[in-house]
């Protein structure tokens, strides 16, 4: 079988081979040398840009651990004051815990207010704070505020109380709520 | 270089870069098409995973919450009595890459597990100037329990060795940290519950 004015078909497909051969032995290992799952730094770190899909599950249940370590921080702290025979309530609890609709992120600046309970031991966790309905802020007759941190009786029978909610980020779906009620040592 | 040209057909030249362009871009699917398969199986493992640690932890929470009694804690053992065994001894244990329960295993595969326990009543005022968590659970202090935790993986990942791809197990740890726990019964020597 030969074309009219072109090679014949060996030529053709000896060429061919000869160039598959070269192609695949020098220029294969090249283009998956471009490894696309470099999996080994990623992995370790937290750089996850590429991979967060890969990774999500493990930092989405990182995320609430992160949220639960805050608010396990703050019970102690409060149950511990409280059992201990101080004058510590939950006024003082919020004003340690932070403002709210506030981000947590730091303890150098605001040491003697907010308190690191987004402390790990060896890092600091930041995270969202906001109060539920209980806690009001009083306002003046032109609408500022001028009692930031005030607790309310909503309801008279179970005393005081107060709902907080952390989150990571202001934007975040994950969020923990815990209700916090007076305590006072027996 | 002189032209051929059949007459209703395409060049050898033509011919030629066709089939290369066509036998590159398959190279190229084919290599991302076995790297998503890779990273398909490593997501499945990863999933796996975390599924058994959330178990393992909710467990291991659940033991420490109700903790009423520690007899003693290190980074690796902790002998306690909890609500949660309705008040009966336990020990977990981590030794050999696994956690066990009095004795009995509870998770294998486990790389690291290590248990931290609050130093100081005054912790989170002192935060600057102490250490907050030791390793030996001390009766007049302690009254938190953190632990990190991670769960190891052996995937079959691409590895190049010799201008070849091959397949080997390589260990992965996916790990949990700082996970905290404040029992809420814990009885101190004078008798009073926190």
């Amino acid at each position: 079988m030969q074309s009219k004015s072109g090679y014949t078909l060996f030529e053709i497909v000896i060429t061919l081979l000869v160039i598959s051969l070269v192609c695949g032995y020098y220029m294969i290992p090249v283009l998956t040398s471009i490894d696309f799952l470099q999996f080994e730094p990623r992995y370790q770190s937290n750089d996850s840009s590429k991979y967060k899909s890969f990774l999500s599950p493990a930092e989405n249940l990182q995320e609430m651990l992160n949220l639960k370590m805050v608010m396990e921080n703050i019970t102690h702290d409060y149950i511990h004051r409280c059992f201990s025979g101080t004058d510590f309530d939950l006024i003082k609890l919020r004003q340690r815990i932070g403002r709210t609709n506030d981000t947590i992120d730091q303890v150098e600046d605001d040491y003697n207010e907010y308190h690191p309970y987004g402390f790990t031991g060896q890092t600091y966790v930041p995270y969202f704070v906001k109060y539920n309905e209980f806690v009001k802020e009083r306002k003046d007759a032109n609408g500022n505020v001028i009692m930031p941190i005030e607790l309310t009786k909503d309801i008279p029978s179970k005393g005081q109380m107060i709902l907080v909610t952390i989150q990571p980020q202001e934007k975040s779906t994950k969020s923990l709520t815990v209700l916090f009620t007076e305590k006072k040592k027996l | 270089m002189k032209r051929y040209r059949s007459n209703n057909g395409f060049t050898l030249i033509e011919i030629i870069v066709t089939l290369m362009l066509i036998a590159l871009i398959s190279g190229l699917a084919g290599i991302s098409l076995m790297n998503y398969i890779d990273a398909y199986s490593l997501q499945q493992q990863n999933a796996d995973v975390v599924q058994e640690a959330r178990m393992v932890i909710n467990r291991l929470l659940n033991e420490f919450i109700h903790i009423t009694e520690v007899h003693q804690g290190t980074s690796e053992e902790i002998a306690f009595r909890s609500r949660f065994n309705n008040e009966s001894d336990t020990t977990i244990t981590y030794k050999n890459n696994s956690i066990t329960i009095n004795d009995v295993p509870f998770v294998d595969n486990v790389g690291h597990f290590n248990l931290r326990y609050l130093t100081s009543l005054t912790g989170f005022d002192d935060v600057e100037r102490r250490k907050m968590w030791g390793d030996t659970w001390e009766d007049d202090i302690s009254t938190a329990i953190q632990f990190d935790i991670s769960f190891q993986i052996f995937p079959l990942l691409p590895q190049y060795t010799n201008k070849k791809r091959t397949h080997s197990r390589t260990e992965k740890a996916i790990s949990f940290t700082n996970i905290t726990v404040v029992p809420r019964t814990l009885r101190k020597e004078e008798g009073n519950e926190r």
